[in-house]
């Protein structure tokens, strides 16, 4: 049925029995954001004192990046997993879901290998742990942030693939053969003219993967030893001391790790939601 | 998303730095492996290495440590590279090191549970290997035996072989608000009974919201509830286990201790099972409570202006007695520095002469200046400290002939999860005391006969 | 040119496949595999199935390997000493083992159909709101975006009985200050707490893109017919949600088998073993106590668990045909 694209929505109205329910969970959601942000500029004598006093202090961010704490190094450490996670899942899902979506396998072997690389996501990570110490161990990789990358590609793969997968069906077959047909090679019709048409969905694997390492802790705990070679949620994690008391710091680093997602999630929010839309309404 | 005609120009691009970020990820992968220095001496073991590179944890005095070390390093034309890890990720680097085969590190930095099982598995060489005249200097501090290890009888002793170095000489002392002694009447008590007193006046009289503030939190990795209510058993007559490795922990000796202890704990916090490191030392810094006893090294926090409510107004003494022995029981918490086993002997030289040199009366001084707590006795007499150290060393000075160990057996690693559960669940109520001990002391012989002792 | 899309009722604009100019008229028959093609296709799967096979394959057939032998490490080298069951063995009698399981379960149970509820809730929320859906949809995404280590933090830094903003709120107002966090409940429904406010957002997001696919004729057709808003939704609209709803419910159950990162910072797995699930109690048996085969054990009973249970639900999917409870 062509229709011209509307968004379901039902009549401009005022629903105060769907606005009050949204306030408050929108409320629900919003205050322990905003409280970190706050605590992260009160000087530790307000946290830890009884009662409300309100100060602001740039004393937390600034022990806290510190040029001899490791922090500093840690923020470095994530932004080096990240990139390559999201490199080498937007390559080798893109690849894959081309090769699934376009290029003539049996719907069978299609489910196998999705069904394959689905399984992985089902797995808890920590199970794996000790399988993925003793590989990472014997390749020469553990504690890097090399086997790190590796590591998180592999549990985002998946995903990467499926919905890499999901934006190729939607790019007309035809398209493909005409390239063909004017004598470009699979490679160079898959690079130049097919993936370029499913930019959108690179575009919301890299923004998902991103997300997905940037916060993953699980494998920087038990792959690293802590300190400069692992990355930032593991020196977060680091800040419960048994000598010492780094609330304010805690709150500092905390802030500093999750306000470029939220401002990320912000600025790119209309295209977030439609990205995430049309991934989820089937063709 | 845009113009089919622009989208392949900017996917070329993005081919592209996939690629450079790519083979970047793999070179900073490759740059991290092992992640540590290889000695400046040549490979086969000629000369003595000057450029180290030891772990530590993070702590108050990481920056004195690592202030020691860069004075050090100017002195022998060398550099000393402190790499610093949490707490439980420390000891987990340095057992990946022996497991792993290769030497990242140039020393071991073992807090004092550690120390059994490290020179129990003979993973760090006695300082006689390469020193065959080494004796330690009378001036060292021992802590109760602490550098010695007696490989036959598997336990540190005073004839045993020197295997580490003793490093921020860290007890536990009492600290108490002098401003409210002396609004209040109150002297400074000796025993525990007497801070109880104190304590119950003071919150009677609402001048203060805790009477005492102790640690009755459990952990699982670490010593806790352990080492805040180790100096009561002690103090009492208990302790883990008598000569024949018995246990010792339900006698009634050690059942008085953790009386008195919960006696203590009715005037802190309503929870005490919460009470950490972190809630004790935040209590008494934001003006919550009068009295405490807490390991030195939270102290300077204490007086710090910038952070702390209480700057100024606190007094120092050496951990309480218990009022029918009379004896005081100041639990050590110290860090030892010992040589990695399988160190190339350049490097092992290298670090012997480090660790030779932190602990002389001239390492020390910089040690303190930077404000650690010494670990010679030279030290508590000097005047060339800071000036918050000026008040707490003294109480630590007197406590010196007291000192005892804290859990340094073999199979600490087993025992003390067990024992901080056990502790943690008596104090906060939840088992009777008597027959939470006697539960505890089953578990106690269990884990000593596995391991081989008593049984 | 008007190309024909794959998806009737694509909401946005328009794909940009309509800009692409063809030259040449459209083949009807498709021509039959080439060589190049052959052979690109398989490269182009190769890098999935060498990660496939080298980070996952490998590592659980090594993972099995581990379970059945005593393993220790000796100078960088594994030391392999096969011991067949006796692994297993220690199972049933390890107390805080089976106590992990039970936890696991229980936290399931409790956080997947809250999230997935209040999720869906959420989204006919914001569906029907006029003037805050902009804003919700933008704050609302918050939590599901933040790091669980932080999320952690926050709400450490909330609950902490001595510390925390909650019992500063509650004391100004004259109440008991609480100390859930002492506790063994107290801790598991803190946990709980932190798992619904962390990922009920990302159901919302599934459940309100899915809403927006609904076909507007249809509830306008229900609407003209006279139903009411309340029958609108329960007969059309959540029906038509359930694929997505079971798709939600599908994720928040492997996210909850595998939690580990909010209870590690918030809880550390206590008061004593209280809040240990299963991937912390695999974690501390691998590394603190060191006992690699035993911890291997219990991965290997952890993913079996996990396998019956998908099976059962791939039987039930087998046994409604024309029902997708995949979303592409």
């Amino acid at each position: 049925m062509a229709r011209p694209a509307t968004v379901v929505r039902p009549a401009r109205r005022f629903r105060p029995g769907a606005e009050i329910p949204l306030a408050l969970a929108t409320l629900i959601v919003f205050l322990p954001v905003a409280l970190i942000i706050v605590l992260s500029v009160q000087p530790l004598v307000n946290i830890i004192s009884p009662g409300w006093n309100f100060g602001l202090t740039t004393q937390n961010y600034a022990a806290v990046f510190a040029p001899d704490q490791p922090y500093l190094t840690q923020l470095g450490n994530s932004t080096v997993i990240v990139v390559g996670t999201v490199a080498l899942c937007l390559t080798a899902g893109s690849l894959a879901g081309y090769s699934l979506s376009r290029l003539g396998w049996s719907p069978r072997t299609t489910v196998i290998v999705l069904v394959a690389a689905g399984i992985i996501t089902l797995i808890p990570p920590m199970a794996l742990v000790p399988g993925l110490y003793v590989t990472l161990n014997a390749i020469g990789l553990l504690g890097s942030l090399l086997g790190l990358v590796l590591l998180n590609t592999v549990f985002n793969l998946p995903f990467a693939s499926v919905l890499m997968k999901v934006y190729f069906d939607r790019v007309p077959a035809e398209i493909r053969e005409s390239a063909l047909v004017d004598g470009a090679s699979e490679f160079r019709t898959f690079l130049q003219v097919m993936l370029p048409l499913a930019a959108p969905g690179a575009a919301a694997v890299a923004i998902f993967v991103a997300i997905m390492s940037w916060n993953e802790f699980l494998f920087g705990l038990t792959m690293t030893t802590g300190g400069r070679t692992s990355p930032i949620t593991v020196g977060i994690a680091a800040l419960v001391q048994p000598y010492q008391i780094t609330f304010g710091e805690m709150a500092a680093l905390g802030t500093a790790v999750a306000m470029p997602i939220i401002v990320l999630a912000v600025v790119a929010n209309r295209w977030i939601v439609a990205a995430v839309t049309r991934g989820a309404v089937k063709g | 998303m845009g113009n089919a005609r622009t989208e392949p120009w900017r996917l070329n691009r993005r081919r592209f730095l996939q690629l450079s970020l790519g083979s970047s990820a793999l070179l900073v992968g490759c740059g991290d492996n092992g992640g540590g220095a290889l000695g400046e001496g040549n490979g086969d073991g000629e000369g003595t290495a000057t450029s180290l590179t030891v772990p530590a944890n993070e702590s108050p005095w990481l920056s004195a440590y690592q202030e020691a070390a860069r004075t050090y390093g100017e002195q022998v034309d060398g550099e000393i590279t402190v790499r610093e890890f949490p707490y439980d990720g420390l000891r987990t680097a340095m057992v990946n090191a022996i497991r792993g085969g290769t030497q990242p590190f140039d020393l071991f930095h073992m807090d004092e549970p550690w120390t059994g099982e490290f020179y129990d598995n003979e993973w760090a060489m006695p300082l006689t290997d390469i020193d065959s005249g080494f004796t330690l200097d009378q001036n060292i501090i021992t802590y109760d035996s602490l550098p010695t290890w007696n490989a036959d009888e598997r336990r540190h002793a005073e004839d045993g072989e020197v295997m580490g170095l003793p490093i921020n000489g860290n007890i536990n002392i009492f600290i108490y608000r002098q401003d409210l002694y002396d609004e209040l009447g109150l002297s400074v008590p000796t025993t525990f009974e007497e801070a109880y007193e104190n304590g119950r006046i003071a919150q009677d009289r609402g001048a203060v919201r805790y009477g005492y503030v102790v640690r009755a939190q459990g952990t699982d990795s670490g010593q806790s509830i352990v080492y805040d209510y180790m100096p009561l058993m002690r103090a009492y007559g208990g302790d883990w286990y008598d000569e024949n490795w018995q246990p010792a922990v339900n006698t009634p000796e050690g059942v008085a201790g953790m009386e008195m202890f919960q006696r203590l704990l009715s005037l802190g916090p309503p929870q005490p099972q919460t009470v950490g490191q972190a809630e004790v030392i935040a209590a008494m810094q934001g003006g919550q409570a009068l009295q405490v006893h807490v390991v030195a090294a939270a102290a300077p926090q204490f007086e710090d202006e910038t952070a702390s409510q209480v700057a100024g107004q606190l007094g120092y003494t050496k951990m309480l007695a218990a009022e029918t022995t009379g004896q005081s029981a100041p639990t050590s918490g110290v860090w030892s520095l010992a040589l990695p086993r399988e160190l190339p002997e350049d490097r092992a030289r290298g670090a012997f002469d480090f660790i030779n040199w932190l602990l002389s009366e001239e390492g020390q001084q910089a040690f303190t200046a930077a404000g650690g707590i010494p670990t010679r006795t030279e030290l508590y007499d000097s005047t060339d400290v800071s000036e918050a150290a000026q008040k707490y060393l003294p109480a630590i000075r007197d406590s010196l002939d007291d000192v005892r160990s804290s859990v340094r057996y073999p199979f600490s690693a087993e025992m003390l999860p067990v024992a901080e559960r056990s502790l943690a669940s008596i104090a906060a109520g939840e088992t009777p005391v008597q027959e939470g001990l006697d539960e505890l002391a089953d578990e106690l012989a269990r884990i000593a006969s596995e391991a081989g002792f008593g049984g | 040119m008007n190309l024909p899309t794959n998806s009737p009722g694509s909401r946005v604009k328009p794909a940009s496949a309509a800009d692409v100019t063809v030259t040449t008229p459209r083949r009807r028959t498709p021509a039959p595999p080439r060589r190049s093609l052959r052979s690109f296709r398989v490269v182009a799967l190769l890098p999935l199935a060498v990660f496939i096979l080298v980070f996952a394959a490998y590592p659980t057939i090594q993972l099995v390997r581990m379970s059945l032998s005593d393993v220790g490490i000796v100078g960088g080298e594994f030391v392999w000493t096969p011991t067949g069951l006796s692994n297993y063995a220690q199972f049933p009698d390890d107390d805080i083992a089976r106590y992990s399981f039970l936890i696991t379960i229980v936290f399931i149970a409790v956080t997947v159909p809250a999230t997935v509820m209040l999720g869906t809730l959420l989204a006919i929320l914001v569906h029907r709101s006029s003037v805050l859906a902009g804003l919700a949809r933008n704050v609302l995404l918050w939590p599901a975006l933040i790091a669980p280590v932080v999320v952690s933090v926050i709400w450490w830094l909330i609950l902490s009985p001595n510390f925390g903003t909650l019992n500063k709120v509650l004391e100004s107002l004259g109440l008991p200050p609480q100390g859930w966090l002492g506790h063994s409940s107290g801790a598991v429904f803190s946990i709980i707490v932190v798992d619904i406010w962390h990922w009920t957002p990302l159901v919302f997001i599934l459940i309100y893109a899915a809403i927006q696919g609904i076909e507007p004729d249809l509830v306008e057709a229900a609407e003209v017919d006279g139903a009411t808003q309340a029958q609108v939704y329960r007969h059309i609209v959540i029906p038509l949600l359930l694929p997505a709803i079971a798709a939600a419910t599908l994720i928040r159950l492997t996210m909850g088998a595998k939690a580990f990162d909010e209870m590690y910072v918030l809880t550390k797995g206590g008061p004593g073993t209280a809040t240990t699930l299963a991937s912390l109690y695999i974690r501390n048996v691998f590394f603190d106590r060191l006992d690699l085969g035993y911890g291997a054990a219990i991965s290997v009973l952890v993913i079996a668990a996990i396998t019956v249970v998908m099976i059962l639900v791939a039987i039930g999917r087998a046994l409604r045909p024309g029902r997708e409870l995949f979303n592409g």
